[in-house]
């Protein structure tokens, strides 16, 4: 967990962010796996804002297919996976 | 010859104890493709109005798809249908494990049952031997339990069906048991097993299915389940299957609590897919096929009584946990345990049972009524209800209906919050913030269910987030209102793509849940059944299912019309008393608006009924 | 290639073996599959899985010397086979079975249902010695 004060403010990054399940439904701007560029630092809750996603449709995240908390601070080419609510069960 | 089918038909003639095996007519694979598609065409072709669904006019399909036990992710889903005891309408249900399958190795693309055997029977279906077994000793047993005997009597390779005695007492939202863990829950065809006095159907399967280029559906078959190992979500889903909805229900208030008075139980985290892991998993358990195993099957211990089940699934957490406030996971998973043994149907067992506690809260049962005092959060209590209701004793006896004739029959203004549309009770999903999964329940054929169109996405991302107040990133705040503006065509496009899984006998988690692409089951359709057809072309198959099913329900429900097709009154006159929509219902000019809307893009009149040119256009005058 | 399983990994998808049938008989016919796989339920809820561990008992078995011996693992040679099938009977594991046309019939060492098994539950075993 990488705290607002331990990143430097430096130029910008890139970040792989793969969706899936509904996102590609309710989203149909947005591609499979796209890769984003940002302003650090930049924590996971407000990269999914950026790419227009309601955060409630974000179950949760996931980097390196371990949960990462909304306030995660991303790193520069890390591959994020955003897993939405499961459609019904 | 008809490529990737097994080719035949087993209909059943339970009160000859004869049977006959027709060739699966080439005409009904290519207009309906198979599972739902055979269930719906077979029920409309062969039952006639005004007959009791509950006699031996009824008539059971059980039914397979073109993809199902084939080499593919997902292959193992079956379909079952009657004329519903809880609606009098169209009734199906989709069920997983491995049924379907060994019914096609065994040379049925699927099994139709009509009469009553006149004593409880098992109906064993050995390849080519059908015998049906008079069982008087399995009478009132649990339906766990008889499977449990049934496989040591017939072996492993026995594919086993069980009804448990809510089905041999025909209460109306009877499920049928498989495979120790997967039912057929909804809309009561159970009920309709037990007035046919079947307590069991055993397959085995040992022969193949034609496939039209074995080695090519081969290659694509291994290919699709490594396009699965690949996606970003396959280890991430299948941990905490269906249960991971907990959450983000009550995140956004749409979970139903304590009878749908509310949609936000504080107490959901004692209650979710990680209390499962920690406190009750023994093995991740899968269907047939599956490369995503989401069935949670686990050991539970309560003072009540200690249990192995599968499950609970969302749905049952919603309605066992949320609806009847059982806080712990242990007692939720219990009480499932209990409507698994006795084989009720949680979705409906968890309303009605709910309903009886807001009914005794408000004096419109008193103890004497029920037998005793009760109370939301008790599992003592559930237990007790669920097992009057499967023996249809004292209180039970109205309770085995549904809520809609139960509150009929108790008054005292019950019917606001008798939770069900069509006599189907709801599912787990409270909607009065949410117009598109409000009308997804209206407007579902079979009555309040939600897996035909799952609109609520639609319905949450709508609601606007402050960047502020996500970096703490937060959760249970208010919830904005939601539109019903655009809502009627999402409606309309998911009733099409879901329950096309339904009729191709396949799971949709691995499409709807990691994302796995359609495509690849148009290729593979065409690898074994030799038939080009795109997904675009079998979601037309699936729109002339739904107009079928409308049609059945035209035929069949006396006086059906636009008035089936509304939610209960709570919905629109109760505000929701407490989380992030509090204070949210929905008006009735908006139901009315988009019921209007609806109907006009699905071609039928101003009270719900098919044009005649509707019906034409899918071939279905 | 010899096998090893994991079986507390087993979720009882069967995928194993669909692919042993189409892989060795070119059909999607389960009951002929070359390995089971056994439900333990309802209690404790587990899967155990019966499989060719090449331990050589239907060579041992076999009158006419058709099953035989490379690099640890055992295949039938069906020019040498007369269908006595005393093979099938003796397998410890009950892994062989009898093809329609009244051949017997043993784990070839395809290795497709270590590649195709979803929860790794079936391994290539790179260490093995036949065992029983």
């Amino acid at each position: 967990m990488r705290y607002r004060w331990e990143v430097k403010l430096t130029d910008k990054i890139t970040v792989t962010v793969n969706i899936t399940g509904q996102l590609r439904d309710i989203y149909p701007h947005l591609e499979a796996q796209q890769v984003v560029e940002t302003d650090q630092p930049v924590p996971v809750s407000v990269l999914i804002l950026q790419l227009g996603i309601n955060t409630k449709m974000v179950l949760f995240a996931t980097i390196n297919n371990r949960i990462a908390e909304k306030n995660y601070l991303v790193e520069q080419s890390c591959e994020l996976n955003l897993v939405s609510p499961p459609a019904g069960g | 010859m008809l490529y990737g089918y097994a080719g035949k038909i087993l209909k059943i003639d339970l009160s000859s104890g004869k049977h006959s095996i027709e060739n699966t007519p080439e005409k009904l694979a290519e207009e309906y493709l198979g599972g739902r598609g055979f269930v719906a065409r077979l029920l409309y072709d062969m039952i006639e109005p005004g007959i009791d669904p509950l006699g031996p006019k009824n008539v059971v399909v059980i039914a397979t798809g073109p993809l199902s036990g084939h080499l593919l992710p997902g292959s193992g889903k079956t379909h079952f249908g009657a004329l519903s005891p809880a609606t009098g309408g169209y009734g199906d249900s989709n069920m997983g494990g491995h049924f379907g399958p060994n019914l096609k190795y065994a040379g049925y693309d699927c099994l139709v049952l009509k009469g009553a055997a006149d004593r409880l029977s098992t109906l064993v279906i050995d390849n080519d031997k059908i015998e049906i077994f008079a069982e008087d000793k399995l009478q009132g047993r649990g339906a766990i339990e008889t499977e449990k005997e049934l496989k040591d009597r017939l072996g492993e390779e026995f594919q086993i069906l069980t009804i448990g005695p809510a089905g041999e007492n025909r209460v109306v939202y009877a499920c049928i048991s498989h495979d120790f863990g997967r039912q057929a829950g909804r809309t009561g065809v159970a009920a309709v097993l037990g007035s046919k006095n079947i307590k069991a159907i055993a397959v085995r399967g040992s022969g193949n299915i034609p496939i039209f280029d074995s080695k090519a559906a081969q290659k694509k078959g291994e290919e699709m389940y490594k396009v699965c190992f690949s996606k970003p979500g396959f280890k991430t889903w299948t941990p905490y299957g269906t249960a991971s909805i907990t959450g983000w229900a009550n995140e956004v208030g749409a979970f139903p609590t304590r009878n749908f008075q509310t949609s936000y139980a504080d107490f959901h985290h004692k209650i979710n897919g990680q209390a499962i892991i920690d406190r009750l998993l023994v093995t991740d358990k899968g269907c047939f096929g599956c490369p995503t195993p989401c069935g949670k099957y686990g050991h539970t211990k309560t003072a009540v009584g200690s249990a192995y089940v599968e499950g609970p699934e969302y749905e049952s957490i919603a309605t066992l946990g949320g609806s009847c406030c059982l806080e712990e996971i242990e007692e939720v998973a219990y009480a499932n345990y209990v409507c698994d043994q006795l084989g009720l149907d949680t979705i409906s067992a968890g309303v009605v049972v709910s309903f009886a506690m807001e009914c005794f809260e408000k004096g419109v049962l008193s103890a004497d009524d029920i037998g005793r005092e009760i109370s939301f959060g008790s599992l003592k209590d559930v237990v007790y209800l669920l097992e009057k209701i499967a023996a249809r004793e004292g209180i039970g006896a109205i309770l085995a209906d549904g809520v809609k004739p139960a509150a009929a029959a108790f008054g005292g203004g019950s019917e606001q919050y008798a939770i069900h549309v069509k006599g189907l009770e709801w599912s787990g999903y409270e909607c009065r913030n949410a117009p598109g999964m409000m009308l997804s329940y209206m407007t579902a054929d079979v009555g309040a269910h939600h897996n035909r169109s799952w609109a609520l996405g639609y319905d949450v991302s709508q609601s606007d987030a402050d960047v502020s107040e996500l970096i703490e990133a937060g959760a249970g705040g208010p919830m904005e209102v939601s539109s019903p503006d655009g809502k009627v065509d999402h409606v309309i496009s998911m009733q099409h793509s879901r329950p096309l899984y339904d009729t191709l006998g396949i799971c949709r988690l691995q499409t709807m849940e990691i994302g796995f692409e359609t495509f690849h089951y148009e290729e593979v359709f065409e690898l074994i059944t030799g038939r080009t057809i795109t997904w675009r072309e079998m979601l037309f198959i699936s729109e002339r299912i739904w107009q079928l099913t409308r049609q059945f329900n035209v035929k069949h429900i006396e006086g059906f019309g636009r008035s089936w097709d509304y939610p209960p009154e709570r919905f629109m006159k109760e505000p929701v008393a407490t989380g992030p929509n509090k204070g949210r219902f929905i008006e009735r000019n908006i139901l009315d608006n988009m019921l209007d809307e609806y109907y006009e893009k699905r071609g039928w009149d101003e009270n719900g009924t098919p044009k005649a040119e509707t019906l034409a256009y899918f071939g279905l005058t | 290639m010899k096998l090893k399983v994991k079986e507390e990994r087993c979720s009882g998808c069967n995928v194993c073996r669909v692919v042993c049938t189409l892989q060795n008989f070119g059909a999607v016919q389960p009951s002929q599959a070359l390995l089971r796989i056994k439900g333990q339920f309802p209690d404790p809820g587990t899967y155990r899985i019966a499989f060719c561990t090449q331990c050589g008992d239907c060579a041992d078995a076999c009158p006419e010397g058709a099953i035989k011996e490379k690099n640890g693992e055992y295949n039938i040679d069906y020019d040498l086979c007369t269908q006595c099938l005393l093979c099938v009977d003796c397998c410890p594991f009950e892994v062989m079975v009898v093809t329609e046309a009244g051949y017997p019939a043993k784990c070839t060492g395809c290795g497709k249902c270590v590649k195709l098994c979803p929860r790794q539950v079936v391994l290539a075993d790179r260490d093995a010695r036949g065992s029983k």
